[in-house]
């Protein structure tokens, strides 16, 4: 059996690393707060794109930019949101196994320390790494965007995807994969030809001319998408933080409550066998 | 007709008006209901619109405008009320934004694009605020 001396070490030491997570959750859950809100907010603005988008792709043709459509290519782009730290429970590592859904010949985009670091050992290609700040902006992601569209252009790949964990609440976040590139999918067609049955179709008039607009809106599209998918990204990973740092704290809470148990046992033996060492010893004196 | 204006901040209006005027690339174009589709391209410039016997003026950024024949969306980077600029604020990015532009050669051609479009900005608040001071 364990002296007391260990068992109060070790409740000493729980509460340690208890005020330690407990800590870091209250900060997870400023940060949390604040990411929430940012991704909540730029909602409207990547629906109101992603909608004006698509009812365009339904009455243009799709060969009227090239980042709209292509077709063939094995070679895919895959962006890979991830975080720069730990003790976020498995956030990391479901996005990592979503990565086996894809196939073909991929190629690297990271975003976080622990993407990097995973595609490396994981012997995959990696196309580049970008930093991920704490304060996120449009300029976090403005690099990786114009990266993209050159690549896409160049015909370096054919797709692109992004791998990002999507926020639904505090409690749940999923991780995602997201065609960006062609802007055109095989789903949004579909749902295009679903739509076209209903709605008439109506040969949109472009001022000043169709090249001049998709060239300005649709670079802003992929750089809208990508600040987005980033503020979710954020607002995940703080939410899946704060969630893992409480259930730490309640967690070693439980510990140390078990462990006072068997304290109090073992100190209640000892005193009980110390009064029966005096009785015995004064029986024998008398 | 329904008018949707968002930026990546908020949602700066969506209620029905009965005309609403934007800044585009070709010059300003005023929407009244039933007009033709059209994508348009917006500069940064003043967007008014009218609902009922209300007239509301707004700094607008650039971005675009998708209108149909029952609904006109606005996506752009800015658009304040003129009691929400801040003038100091406002005059203090176009002092920064010039200053940045003299040195031209210094800005990669992505820095010059970002820096214009802020200088844009800037004075598009400015021009708002300063015609529609109370």
């Amino acid at each position: 059996m364990a002296s007391l001396r260990e068992i109060r070490g070790r409740i000493r030491s729980i509460q340690n690393t208890a005020k330690i997570t407990h800590a870091m959750e209250l900060v997870a859950a400023a940060k949390m707060k604040r990411a929430q809100n940012l991704a909540n907010s730029g909602k409207p603005y990547s629906n109101l794109v992603n909608n004006v988008i698509r009812s365009i792709a339904n009455r243009i043709n799709a060969d009227s930019h090239p980042l709209l459509a292509r077709t063939g290519g094995e070679t895919a782009a895959i962006i890979l949101f991830s975080t720069d730290r730990g003790l976020a429970g498995s956030i990391n590592s479901n996005l990592f196994r979503e990565l086996s859904s894809l196939v073909g010949n991929l190629k690297f985009l990271t975003l976080g320390k622990k993407a990097r670091n995973f595609v490396v050992k994981s012997g995959k290609n990696l196309l580049a790494d970008f930093p991920l700040s704490d304060s996120s902006n449009l300029a976090t992601v403005r690099p990786l965007a114009s990266f993209i569209i050159d690549g896409f252009l160049k015909r370096e790949f054919d797709q692109t995807y992004v791998v990002y964990t999507e926020f639904i609440s505090t409690l749940k976040q999923i991780a995602t994969i997201k065609q960006l590139l062609p802007i055109i999918s095989r789903g949004i067609l579909e749902e295009v030809a679903k739509e076209a049955e209903t709605t008439e179709k109506l040969e949109p008039l472009f001022e000043p001319d169709p090249d001049t607009v998709l060239e300005s809106i649709l670079p802003q599209y992929i750089l809208m998408e990508l600040y987005q998918i980033l503020l979710e990204a954020k607002a995940s990973e703080h939410s899946a933080r704060m969630v893992t740092m409480k259930n730490a704290t309640e967690n070693a809470g439980e510990l140390v409550d078990d462990l006072t148990l068997t304290y109090n046992g073992i100190r209640q033996e000892v005193i009980t066998k110390e009064i029966l060492d005096i009785s015995t010893a004064a029986i024998a004196l008398e | 007709m329904k008018l949707e204006i968002v930026t990546p901040e908020k949602i700066a209006y969506s209620e029905e008006a009965d005309q609403v005027t934007l800044p585009t690339a070709d010059g300003e174009i005023t929407v009244l209901p039933g007009h033709v589709s059209l994508v348009t391209q917006l500069l940064p410039g003043e967007l008014t619109l009218k609902k009922g016997s209300q007239n509301i003026v707004l700094a607008s950024g650039g971005g675009f405008a998708e209108i149909t024949g029952k609904k006109v969306a606005v996506a752009t980077d800015l658009a304040q009320r003129p009691e929400e600029i801040d003038e100091k604020i406002a005059e203090e990015a176009r002092k920064r934004a010039e200053e940045a532009l003299k040195n031209r050669e210094r800005l990669s051609e992505e820095e010059f694009a970002i820096t214009a479009a802020n200088l844009q900005n800037a004075l598009a608040q400015l021009r708002v605020k300063r015609r529609h001071r109370r």
